[in-house]
């Protein structure tokens, strides 16, 4: 198993997810981007700690105990990443599960295998790095497959017609102007997808952020 | 088939729970609880979308829910009016029991979403957001 990923540089610019770009990558690729975010994770608390050395020195006690709160600190972040994509992968399945209920009742087509592949790809970096609640996963017609979140004043809600034919719904109750069209890179989305993320954060963390301030 | 004018007149839409539960959004804009656009998609053999009528439920003293098996299915309420607003067409469309097919004195046909999905689906779109955001969820007690 390659290392790169957890050794690179925090502040390397970042790219497009390319599970956007190329949504038929093998199970190992998708594993290796999601391994990408937890880096991201790894250098993020770090980072947060060399910061500290720009200022006063500290004690070795003082050190230990930081050291001690960061790997504390990313043990949990890791944790609750799993724990999201393992939500998020019941929901799929249950999906699937009524998906094959819908056609042996001629009511519905089977879910298109590429589309599936598409939407899990684009979403499980998502899922993975920002704090968002499980969502709503629904079939389609015509082997789509849809996926909604409503909470925290936000109405986001995917339609995967097809890989690269997404149809995006984005309401967000603070902002006048939502958007409903098609977002095939998932670009407007992923700006709302975080701007959820920031809200179910905040309201977790009401302290951290009291902290930061 | 017996074109509907009445705005208020209601229809009724099943669609599926997911283990058991209805897929019931709470729209963030509203704080009204709603059915998915999921709801309003005609099957791809389908030349109209199915309903059932709510005046034809009443004049027969049925309930909204009839027809519907609340273990499998829920029930989401759309208008006329709603219908109207985005230029769809509504009927009473009994269907005649036949050897093949249970009757359903009951059911109704929307027009003009199946012409929508094959010719603009941008439209198509729309009108599911719509409907979506119209409906409202059938009281199962």
């Amino acid at each position: 198993m390659s290392t790169s990923a957890l050794t690179r540089p925090y502040f390397q610019t970042p790219v497009t997810p390319p599970s956007v770009r190329a949504p038929r990558r093998s199970v190992v690729e998708r594993f290796r981007f999601v391994q990408f975010v937890f880096g991201g994770l790894t250098a993020s608390v770090t980072t947060a700690a060399i910061h500290t050395g720009d200022e006063q020195p500290e004690s070795a006690a003082v050190q230990q105990q930081k050291k001690t709160v960061g790997v504390g600190a990313l043990t949990a972040s890791v944790e609750a990443s799993l724990q999201r994509i393992a939500s998020f992968k019941e929901a799929l399945n249950d999906t699937l599960e009524l998906n094959s209920e819908m056609v042996h009742d001629e009511e519905g087509d089977p879910i298109d295998s590429q589309t599936v592949q598409y939407a899990i790809l684009s979403l499980s970096p998502l899922i993975a790095s920002l704090e968002l609640p499980t969502p709503l996963i629904l079939p389609l017609q015509n082997g789509g497959i849809g996926t909604e979140w409503h909470a925290f004043g936000m109405n986001i809600e995917l339609r995967f017609r097809k890989p690269y034919d997404v149809y995006a719904v984005l309401e967000d109750v603070w902002s006048a102007t939502p958007f409903r069209g098609r977002d095939p890179h998932l670009e407007r989305t992923r700006v709302a997808l975080g701007e959820l993320g920031r809200r179910v954060f905040e309201s977790s963390n009401p302290k951290a952020l009291s902290d930061l301030e | 088939m017996t074109r509907l004018h009445d705005p208020e007149d209601g229809l009724i839409r099943r669609h599926y729970r997911k283990k058991g539960k209805p897929q019931v959004v709470e729209d963030q804009l509203t704080g009204i609880k709603r059915a998915p656009a999921a709801a309003f998609e005609p099957r791809a053999k389908d030349k109209a979308l199915s309903v059932n009528v709510e005046s034809s439920l009443r004049a027969a003293g049925e309930s909204l829910l009839w027809g519907v098996n609340l273990e499998k299915f829920y029930a989401a309420r759309i208008t006329v009016g709603d219908c109207e607003a985005l230029g769809l067409r509504a009927y009473h469309d009994p269907v005649f029991e036949t050897p093949e097919v249970s009757g359903n004195p009951h059911h109704g046909s929307i027009f003009g979403i199946v012409e929508a999905r094959d010719t603009d689906p941008d439209a198509y779109e729309t009108i599911l957001n719509a409907l979506s955001k119209a409906s409202t969820i059938v009281a199962e007690h």
